[in-house]
Formats: C-alpha cells, structure tokens, sequence
C-alpha cells in the first residue's frame, strides 16, 4: 500500500491516539463482560478502570501492538479473576450472597437474578464463571477464550466443561427441590 | 437435563441481558490517561455507586460506530473508505493456489487488475461544523450524497434525554436540518430507550423512503427483555421533511435473531422504486434456509414484497446489496442449506428481475461483509468481493488459503483467486444511488485473521489510524489522507467538490461532541 500523503504526527501523540482508539473500542464490551463476571456494576466500572490504568502503565513496553487486544482482556479479566477470588476468601460471603444482596437496580445483577441458569451460576468458580461469560456474554469460541486468558485451548474447554456439568447438577438439583 | 440444554439456556440469557452503557467516568479516565504520562498513570479513586444512564443502553447495534468509519462514495471506479493503515503489508500479486480438502474452494487462475494509476488526492481536513444541543448526542449517523444534497440517518438522545430518530438533511455539510421520523404507531411505550431504530433512506423520483426496526426486547433498557420478533419500519415521505410510518409495510422479524446480530442491509432506489436488502447476522448455514427473503423491493415503501427471481435461480438466505451505475444491482449471500450451503450472489440490471451466481466458496468462507456487512465493489469494470475464512477450526486444513478474492465483469461468473492478505479490512458498506456506493471501513471486530491448523483463527489487531483511501481496481487501495484528527470517524460522504466526514467524541455519553469536517478534492 502507497502512502499518498500522511499527516505526520509526534511518536508519543500517535501512541496515545493508538492506545485510545484501540482500548476504547474495547470499553463496552469490557464492561458488559466485567459486569457479567463480577454480577455488579460498580465493582465492573472499578475493574474496567484498574485494566485501564495498567494497560496504559504497560503500554509503552508493548513491543507487538497487534496484540493489544487480547492483552488487554488478560489484564482485564486477572483483575476480575483477583476481585472474585477475594470475595470468596473474605468468608464473609461468597458470590452467591453477593449476587442476592446486590442493588435490584444494578442491571448486570438483575439480568442474573431473574433467570434460574444466572442464579446458579454463582456457583461456579472464578475461572468457571469467566470462560462462561467469556463464552456466552462475550460470544467467544474456545480458542478466542484462551487467548484472551492466555491459558492453552484445553484448559479453556476444560473449565467450560466443568462449567457446564456444574450447572447442569445445580439446576436439576433445584428443579428437584421445586417438586 | 444434559449440558446441551444448558448452553441453550445460558445463551437465552445472555442474548437477553441487559447491555448498559459505559459509564461516563471510563471514557472520561480513558480520556484522562491520554493527558498524562505512563510513568505518572497512577491509579485515581474508583468508582462510587451512581446511577445508570440508560439512554441507548440498548441500541441495537451495540457501539459500532466506535472506531469505525464511514459510508463513501465510487464515482467511476474510484472508491474512498477510512479505515486502518499501518499494519497493512503492500499489496503482493495474486497467486493461485490448488485447493485442497473438502472444505477448500473451487480457485481458477484470475487475471490481476490494472495497477492503480495516479490517485486522486484532497486537501487536509477542516472544521466546517460542530453540533450542538441534542444534535451533539447523535449515536449513530450514516450519510450518502443524494438527490444533490448530503442525506443521512441519525439516531441519539435529544435534549430530554429521549431516543430518536432522524433524516439529515445538508446541501454542503454546514447547514444541516434534522426531520424527525414519528414513533410507530401501535408500539409499546418504551420508557426512556431505544423503542425503534432508523436504519437507512433513500430518495427516487421525488419518493423518499426510510426504513428502520423496532425490537420489544430493547424495552426498560433490556430489563424487561424478552425473546420476541424483530419489526423491520418504513416511514416514506414526499419533502424529506414530513415524515408517515407505514405499518402496512412492517416487515416481523426477517431480518433478526436477536439485537446484536441485526442488520438491515442496504435500501436502494430501483427502476420501479426501492429494494431493500438485510442480513441475518451470524445465522447457521444450516439454519440460514429458514431464513425468508432476505431481498425486497418496493414502489413507494407502502408494502414490500419478496424480490422476483429468474427461473431456476437460487433466492439467498443471507444478502448484502450494492448499487453501481455501470454495473446494477449486486447482493451476497448464502446459497443451499446445511453442507450445501455455498457462498452466492445475486444481480440485477434494474433491481426488477435478479439471477443468481456462484461464486466458488463453500460457507465457511465469507465475504467482507456477506454477513456483517461489507458489500461488494464495483470498480475497474467489475465487481470485486473479498472473502475470509471464518469457518470453525475442523473446516480448515493446513494449506488452505485464509483470503480469496473474487471478481466479475456482470455478477454472474466469477474469477476466484486465493489473496495472501486482504487490501483493506472493510467493515460495512453501503451503497445508495447511482453512482455513489458507500462502504463502512474496519473497525478491530474485523481485523486480518490468521487461521491456523486445527484452531480458530487468531485474531491480529492491527493499529487503528482512521484514513482515507482510494482503489481504482477494487484490489489494491492507496492511503490519501489522515482522518480529521479529533475523535472517532462517525460517517463519510463524498460529494462532488469535497469529501465530508462527521468525528465523535466521547460517544455515547453525555458529553459527546459531533463536528463536521471537509477535505476538498483536488
């Protein structure tokens, strides 16, 4: 491709528009995805805000900006993966109380809440319930889910499996309960 | 129960779940960050609970205009599109590669096409306008030169915080008026979001047309959500000012399974009127036969009906439709169902009778476009369609070519040649009148896909610098200049003495700013 004319621009500029543009065609899908894992819309906007931030620390140290992408939901979904795993070590509650305490007004718990399969997802573990959301809410094959969590495909179809199989049993075992 | 069902399930949900909007303060800390230095980015005071804005929350077609760029224009072979540039490698020669498995296509060798010749250039862009007021809060905007004047849809907030919908109007991209298209009547009060949404318009004959859709699952900012059809909307006017929607010509749920994957493809005057064509996005080759026309025409926009076929031409299940003076009416689409399913397209002369051709891909191959968008080109006297692979991992084997290029003087035979990398990763196109097309540029859903052996593609983000191009061929595209340098491109249009585009900032939120911006041609 030929260049016919070019508005030459500083390097430091070119790579901030380039850290905005791609990261922030990013932003909805990050929070739709962030909300979903963590079932709650301020703790998402925090989660999102943190990646930002240490997407953009790390940003000059980027050597391949093409991976930009799938780097940045690494970052995004450790700082969810983090956030849900010290809910759940707090014992305080875990992420089923969480979801049942939650604002009825937060639309990311209330879209959960409101359907039997979103409620028994709490049950789930940290990684279950990202690849799960990754995969439904975030409309990613499996492979696409171990890039952007920087684990092997198995590992990601594994965890969706167990996923699956956990929500299977639990959903049953509330239909019994139903009876 | 099997984990089947559950799948099922968990998609019902998620393809219901509310979508809220970014909230104000990310893209406000995104923005913050580019004023500082990366060594100096320490971490702020998170978020405290607010409320949400739910204006747009819901739009159907998420937050596409972010990043992406704009509808152009072809006038005698010469096509514009922003869209990305660096990462792309120069053109390299076509080669032709044997096919191999099942799943690889039928290649036959393809005659290259003429090199580009001296490109046209503009002038730098300039500000010639901002909005301001409601008009600030346009979400969405598609714009095309018709009927000699810059005609659009918009779609935003006004200044109650209320969704609507309008057609722009604008003889030279400073003075612009916006005429409201009225609510559907019949339609279910949807509080403060999205009940419809206008999608495209054309003008003909003095006839002027919008169509546009309402989804009952956008309802209370997806709250409420429910599985429900999809109503495709026509409003039809005589000025462009006063506008009628016509329920006789709703169309239920054609064109869409759920909102994320509706697309409405393209409205284009026609001999007789109009042919609108649309998409089901994401739709299963195997299920994409129940799909129902997927091409309709039109006199007035009163009543549609399914588009009149040749004898023994096959109807596509998929359609993306584009209009070239030289060379009529051309739509892609699937073909056949199941493992029949075959990449198709569709011609007319005068969008009264169409035929169908074949283009040599199965469906795991698709156009730029077939399915999100992209539409075909007319230019150096002949149709140009770009194909990747994005079929599932078990489709591809090592050898197959990942990108196919394919061109045709009338629609109907097509030379199919394997590219080793696309020209321009087009996102959308759009194409309106006579002699003017529109494309969509990329936006990084779409950028280059590198398949690999027994995998998914993996995706290659490229560098987003939105810029303006020109092909006299369709094959190669040469730079000509940078984007305005403020915000995202929200649309573009090529008139005949300028080349328009409309950049947002911060869009989506309530401080987004529309401006408007003319690069001369020269």
């Amino acid at each position: 491709m030929v260049e016919v004319q070019l508005k030459g621009r500083p390097a430091a500029e070119t790579a901030h528009a380039t850290f905005s543009t791609v990261i922030g065609r990013e932003l909805p899908s990050a929070y739709r995805v962030a909300g979903y894992i963590l079932g709650d819309a301020t703790e998402a906007q925090d989660a999102v805000q943190q990646a930002l931030e240490r997407a953009w620390r790390a940003w000059p140290n980027l050597r391949d900006r093409d991976a930009a992408r799938p780097w940045f939901w690494r970052i995004l979904t450790n700082v969810c993966r983090t956030r849900l795993s010290t809910r759940s070590k707090s014992s305080v509650r875990d992420l089923g109380e969480d979801l049942q305490l939650a604002d009825p007004m937060d639309p990311f718990a209330a879209s959960l809440m409101r359907d039997q399969v979103g409620r028994a997802m709490t049950q789930l573990t940290p990684d279950q319930r990202i690849v799960v959301v990754l995969r439904y809410w975030g409309q990613l094959s499996v492979p696409e889910i171990g890039e952007r969590l920087g684990i092997p495909e198995g590992t990601a179809k594994s965890r969706q499996h167990y996923a699956l199989e956990t929500l299977r049993r639990v959903l049953e075992r509330d239909e019994e309960n139903q009876r | 129960m099997n984990t089947a069902e559950v799948e099922t399930r968990l998609e019902g949900l998620a393809s219901a779940s509310a979508n809220p909007d970014v909230p104000i303060a990310l893209w406000n800390r995104l923005a913050e960050l580019e004023t500082i230095e990366t060594s100096a980015a320490t971490p702020t005071a998170l978020s405290s609970r607010t409320g949400f804005r739910r204006v747009g929350g819901m739009r159907p077609r998420g937050l596409l205009l972010i990043g992406l760029a704009a509808s152009l224009s072809l006038i005698g072979g010469i096509v514009f599109v922003v869209g990305n540039h660096s990462p792309q490698p120069s053109p390299t020669p076509l080669r032709l590669v044997t096919a191999t498995g099942s799943s690889a296509p039928r290649a036959t060798p393809q005659t290259p096409g003429p090199q580009a010749t001296a490109p046209v250039s503009t002038g730098a862009f300039t500000k010639i306008h901002e909005f301001t007021g409601s008009s600030a809060q346009y979400q969405d905007v598609s714009l095309s030169w018709q009927d000699n004047q810059i005609v659009g849809i918009a779609n935003g907030v006004d200044s109650f915080g209320l969704w609507t919908s309008c057609v722009l109007r604008s003889p030279d991209g400073i003075a612009w008026t916006c005429s409201e298209l009225p609510k559907p009547a019949g339609i279910a009060p949807c509080g403060p979001d999205s009940c419809f949404y206008a999608d495209l318009v054309a003008v003909s004959g003095g006839h002027w047309v919008a169509v546009g859709h309402v989804d009952p699952r956008l309802t209370n900012g997806g709250a409420d959500s429910a599985p429900g059809p999809v109503t495709t909307l026509t409003w039809t006017s005589s000025d462009g000012i006063t506008w009628k929607e016509q329920p006789k010509a709703r169309i239920v749920d054609d064109f869409s399974v759920n909102p994320d994957v509706l697309r409405t493809g393209n409205l284009l005057p026609t001999a007789d009127g109009f042919a609108m064509s649309g998409a089901r996005v994401n739709a299963s080759p195997t299920t994409a036969a129940s799909a129902g026309p997927v091409l309709w025409t039109t006199v007035d926009g009163t009543s549609w009906k399914p588009a009149t076929f040749r004898a023994g031409s096959e109807a596509p299940t998929l359609a993306f439709l584009a209009y070239d003076r030289v060379g009529g009416f051309l739509a892609t689409g699937l073909c056949g169902s199941g493992d029949s399913s075959h990449v198709c397209t569709v011609s007319s002369t005068d969008g009264r009778t169409w035929a169908t051709g074949d283009v040599g891909l199965g469906a795991q191959y698709s156009p730029y476009g077939a399915v999100t968008g992209h539409g075909p080109v007319y230019a150096g006297g002949r149709w140009v369609l770009n194909f990747i692979f994005e079929g599932p991992p078990d489709q591809y084997k090592a050898g197959d070519p990942i990108y196919y290029v394919a061109s045709s003087p009338d629609g109907l035979t097509w030379t199919l040649s394997p590219s080793s990398a696309p020209p321009l990763m087009l996102r959308d196109s759009k194409a309106v009148r006579s002699n003017i097309a529109g494309l969509w540029a990329m936006d990084g859903d779409l950028a280059p896909v590198i398949p690999q052996p027994g995998t998914s593609p993996a995706i290659e983000q490229p560098d987003f610098t939105p810029s303006l191009y020109w092909s006299s061929t369709g094959f190669d595209w040469l730079r000509v200049v940078a984007a305005p340098p403020v915000g995202l491109p929200m649309a573009l249009v090529e008139t005949p003495t300028q080349v328009i585009a409309l950049m947002v900032i911060a869009p989506n939120s309530d401080n987004s700013t529309v401006s408007v911006w003319a690069a001369p041609k020269k």
